[in-house]
C-alpha cells in the first residue's frame, strides 16, 4: 500500500472512530471509506491513469478559488463536448480509449487529464 | 534530447509509468501526435490524398511531444492542473521546446537568417510549426489550423480572458506568440550589440 492510499485509510479511521463517538450517523464514515477506496484503487493503478506524481495535482496557485473553478468547469464542458473528456469505470483501461481523448471522468466525478495531443 | 538533456536538473526523472521514456513511432492512425504517462511519445500516420502523412518524421512535433514529457518531469503538478491557463503553458512550452531545439542546427539558423533577412521575429522555417501536419489537417479542415502551417509563431494574437478565447487553439498561441516575440527581439538585440 502506497503512502497515499495509507493515509488516506488512517484518516478514515480517525474520522470514523470521531464519528461513532459522536452520533450513531454513519455518513462521515462512508465517506471516509469511499474516499480511501477511490485513493486506494488509483493508487494502486486500477484505473491505470495515476502515475507516480499525480497525486501532485490540484497544488497551483488559484486552482481552488471560485474563478479557478468556473474556468475548469468551462474547460471540461468545453473537452466533453468535442469528445476529448469521456467518463471512465474505476477499473477502465485507459490504453484503449481513442488517442484523442486527453481527460477522464470517474466515477466519483473527478476529472483527470491523461495526456496532452500536438494538434488539437 | 541532447539539448534538454544539457539543462535539466541532476537526476531528473520522467514522469511516466515506465522509467524510461517510450516512443512509439506509429500508434495508429490519425493526424496527431499526443504525450501520455502511460505510454510515453506516441506518433501516428495517416494517408492524405496520395500522401502518408507520419507525424514521427517531424521534428517540430517530436519535440513538441518531449517539450510535455520534459515539463512533466520538471513540474508534474502542472499536468491535471484543470485550468485552462495551466495547458495552455504545457501546450506553449512544447513549442519553445520546438522552436529551441531548431535553432540547434547551424542549418536551419542559416536558413531563418536568409529567409527573414534579420527580421526574426517575422514568420519563417523556425515559427511555422509542423508545416506538413497542417498541411494533411488543412485538408479536410481548413479553419482548424493556420494558413502555412499546424501553429504559427509569428501571429498577431493577444490575450484574452480564457472563457473569451476557448477551445485550444488560440491558447497555443498565446504562449507561443509571447515567447517568439520576446526570445527573437532579444536575439536581435543581442547580435545589435
Amino acid at each position: 500500500m502506497g503512502d497515499n492510499a495509507r493515509a488516506a485509510v488512517d484518516e478514515g479511521q480517525a474520522r470514523d472512530q470521531k464519528a461513532s463517538s459522536v452520533t450513531d450517523d454513519l455518513s462521515a464514515a462512508i465517506e471516509a471509506m469511499k474516499r480511501a477506496t477511490h485513493t486506494l484503487v488509483t493508487a494502486t493503478g486500477g484505473a491505470q491513469l495515476l502515475a507516480p506524481a499525480d497525486e501532485e495535482q490540484g497544488t497551483c496557485a488559484g486552482g481552488s478559488s471560485p474563478a479557478a473553478n468556473a474556468d475548469s468547469e468551462h474547460l471540461y464542458r468545453s473537452l466533453e463536448e468535442t469528445g476529448q473528456l469521456v467518463d471512465v469505470g474505476w477499473s477502465s483501461d485507459l490504453t484503449t480509449l481513442p488517442p484523442d481523448v486527453t481527460h477522464v471522468r470517474l466515477p466519483d466525478g473527478t476529472v483527470k487529464r491523461i495526456g496532452f495531443t500536438a494538434a488539437y | 534530447m541532447s539539448f534538454w538533456a544539457s539543462l535539466l536538473p541532476q537526476g531528473t526523472r520522467w514522469t511516466t509509468i515506465s522509467s524510461v521514456l517510450q516512443a512509439t513511432l506509429v500508434a495508429g492512425q490519425w493526424l496527431n501526435a499526443r504525450y501520455t504517462r502511460f505510454a510515453g511519445l506516441q506518433f501516428y500516420q495517416q494517408p492524405v490524398g496520395a500522401i502518408t502523412v507520419f507525424t514521427g518524421e517531424s521534428p517540430d512535433v517530436v519535440c513538441h511531444e518531449l517539450g510535455h514529457a520534459v515539463l512533466d518531469a520538471l513540474r508534474p503538478e502542472l499536468f491535471n492542473a484543470g485550468l485552462p491557463e495551466t495547458a495552455a503553458f504545457h501546450e506553449s512550452f512544447g513549442d519553445m521546446s520546438s522552436i529551441l531545439t531548431a535553432l540547434q542546427v547551424p542549418s536551419i539558423r542559416t536558413k531563418v537568417l536568409a529567409e527573414t533577412q534579420g527580421r526574426l521575429n517575422s514568420s519563417s522555417r523556425l515559427s511555422r510549426m509542423a508545416e506538413q501536419l497542417g498541411w494533411g489537417i488543412r485538408q479536410s479542415r481548413p479553419t482548424a489550423v493556420d494558413v502555412d502551417c499546424l501553429r504559427n509563431a509569428a501571429n498577431r494574437h493577444y490575450y484574452q480572458a480564457p472563457t473569451s478565447y476557448w477551445p485550444g487553439h488560440a491558447l497555443r498561441s498565446f504562449g507561443r506568440a509571447n515567447f517568439f516575440a520576446v526570445w527573437m527581439d532579444f536575439c536581435l538585440e543581442d547580435a545589435n550589440g
